[in-house]
């Protein structure tokens, strides 16, 4: 046997060896491969529609009242989504909403979130379901349910005195309609505390059917809206909610007709502070560039002038015949 | 002194930048530029003046790009070109009672168009290598117009009229020979120019009754990059 052929030979059982010990790891991990393809991934986070609970919404006022101004809801809407494997899933399958006061009990290994169960050392601990366990035919479909939020509030052991406290939204999806398999875990914050001040410095300025605002607010006002009431008009009119209010404008006035207008200014929460000192100011009608123009006597009429085409067309005719020549 | 160093300056940019030889004939140009424009609408009237009462009396710029076609290449070279641009004032609409300015926003805006003949004297370059190229050119100018309140059109038109140029650029492949001839190579554009011109326009539908005025206050200039090509 010359060197060439002892090389080929100790490739031949280096290759061999290699193959072994592939076949042997991919033995051992099997066990490990067949736990993670039968592991269902069950957890879930519950978006809410608002990442506060203002005081007014709290305190269930009528949206009658509140919603010309803040444009806001008093339900607070849930939407989750619980991931089930086909092992884990079954049609007989139900949602279970509650709200806590702490977050609730969490599996150390499987992290498996029970909602209605305290965290352990926990004391105090708060959860009620906000409604009766539902059935959750469709696999991996989100849920979308609303509530009013003074009884979330409430569920969660909570009342409208406590501000800054969170709420803890905890959905289980209970296997057979009894065990908790799945969940989804999401926050909601009281806010019960309106801006410390109302907006100053409010200026208006008109403009045709509609007057323009622009004030001050402190530093925890983050948006504004105006209100315009007239003595001839039975409902007040409110602006656009705007994040600076030099973009507030309220709209649809009548002009000539004047309007008595107070700003607004809502925290994160849109807890509104109370209204500016009031200004008067009626809109006006107004003229354009082009108008304002006519009415000063200006001569142009407007439209394509004819004087000169014909000098265009002339000049082009020319180029034209210029090219045409051998 | 001043005037030697540059002197100097330019004989140095001449001696080191090889010019482009007399063969090489170009396509045509691509100019791109800007200037401070004010039409002189309020020049019709006597004691109002509509267009600063909303725009005020600075100006606002007015974009123009250029584009020609080489017709005649001798002693310099001759081209007709077309011309557009934009140009966009905004201000406040007045109060129909008092005149007064109010919150509502109305603008005044115009498309210049332009069929341009231009004349550049490019054998400054081309055959001494001195990196100056002066031209003079003349233009029939239709510029396309509209006003706006709110951001809604409420009249619009078109104005007519002539205009002549006399600028001057400044030849940049003398800055870099190397970098231009690559560029020349690589793009095909002969040179690369900053240029700085002087327009006398008439744009008022030629004296027409029934116009108004959109020349230029004064004299309109502009500056940009020219490149031939």
């Amino acid at each position: 046997m010359d060197r060439r052929e002892d090389r080929l030979l100790v490739k031949s059982i280096d290759r061999w060896t290699r193959m072994r010990t592939v076949a042997l790891l991919l033995l051992l991990a099997a066990p490990a491969l067949v736990v993670a393809q039968t592991t269902p991934t069950t957890e879930g986070t519950i978006n809410t529609s608002g990442s506060y609970i203002n005081l007014a919404q709290c305190n269930g006022t009528d949206p009658a009242t509140v919603e010309p101004l803040l444009g806001l809801s008093n339900d607070l809407g849930l939407r989750w989504l619980v991931k089930m494997d086909g092992t884990a899933f079954d049609t007989s399958g139900k949602f279970q909403p509650w709200a806590a006061n702490q977050q609730p009990s969490t599996n150390g290994t499987s992290g498996l979130v029970t909602c209605s169960q305290p965290p352990s050392g926990a004391t105090g601990f708060v959860s009620n379901s906000l409604e009766a366990a539902f059935d959750a035919p469709l696999q991996n479909t989100a849920s979308t349910h609303s509530y009013a939020m003074r009884d979330v509030v409430t569920k969660a052991g909570f009342d409208c005195s406590q501000d800054g406290k969170t709420i803890y939204l905890c959905a289980n999806w209970l296997q057979n309609g009894t065990t908790p398999h799945g969940w989804a875990t999401g926050t909601v914050t009281l806010d019960l505390t309106p801006p410390a001040s109302a907006p100053t410095n409010l200026h208006l300025t008109a403009g045709d059917g509609v007057l323009h605002v622009n004030c001050d607010g402190n530093s925890d006002i983050v948006s504004f809206k105006a209100k315009a009431t007239a003595a001839e008009e039975s409902q007040p009119h409110y602006s656009n909610k705007a994040s600076s209010c030099g973009d507030v404008v309220i709209t649809g006035l009548v002009n000539s007709r004047t309007y008595t207008v107070v700003v607004y200014g809502m925290d994160v929460a849109d807890n509104p502070s109370g209204p500016s000192a009031s200004q008067d100011m009626a809109p006006v009608p107004t003229d354009d560039f082009w108008t304002h123009y006519k009415d000063a006597g200006g001569r142009e009429q407007g439209g394509c002038s004819t004087s000169g085409a014909a000098g265009l067309l002339g000049l082009l005719s020319l180029l034209a015949l210029r090219r045409r020549r051998p | 002194m001043k005037p030697a160093i540059a002197a100097l300056a330019a004989v140095a940019l001449a001696a080191a930048a090889p010019a482009r030889g007399a063969d090489t004939k170009p396509w045509g140009s691509l100019q791109l530029g800007a200037g401070p424009y004010s039409p002189n609408i309020d020049s019709e009237f006597a004691s109002a003046s509509p267009y600063r009462d909303v725009f005020g009396g600075s100006p606002a710029a007015m974009f123009r790009l250029q584009l020609s076609r080489a017709l005649w290449t001798g002693s310099g070279t001759l081209e007709l070109g077309f011309r557009t641009g934009f140009f966009s004032k905004s201000g406040h609409a007045v109060s129909s009672i008092d005149g007064s300015q109010t919150a509502d926003r109305t603008s005044f805006n115009v498309v210049p168009t332009s069929i341009v003949v231009t004349y550049r004297a490019d054998q400054l370059w081309d055959r001494l290598g001195i990196p100056l190229t002066p031209y003079a050119s003349v233009a029939f100018e239709r510029y396309n117009w509209w006003v706006t309140k709110q951001d809604k059109w409420t009249e619009s038109g078109a104005t007519n009229g002539y205009s002549g140029t006399l600028g001057m650029a400044l030849v940049l492949n003398a800055v870099d020979p190397s970098a231009a001839r690559e560029i020349e190579h690589e793009v095909g554009i002969h040179a690369t120019s900053l240029y700085f011109d002087v327009t006398w326009a008439k744009v008022n539908d030629f004296g027409s009754k029934k116009s108004w005025d959109l020349s230029e206050n004064r004299l309109f200039w502009s500056t940009g990059l020219l490149l031939v090509f």
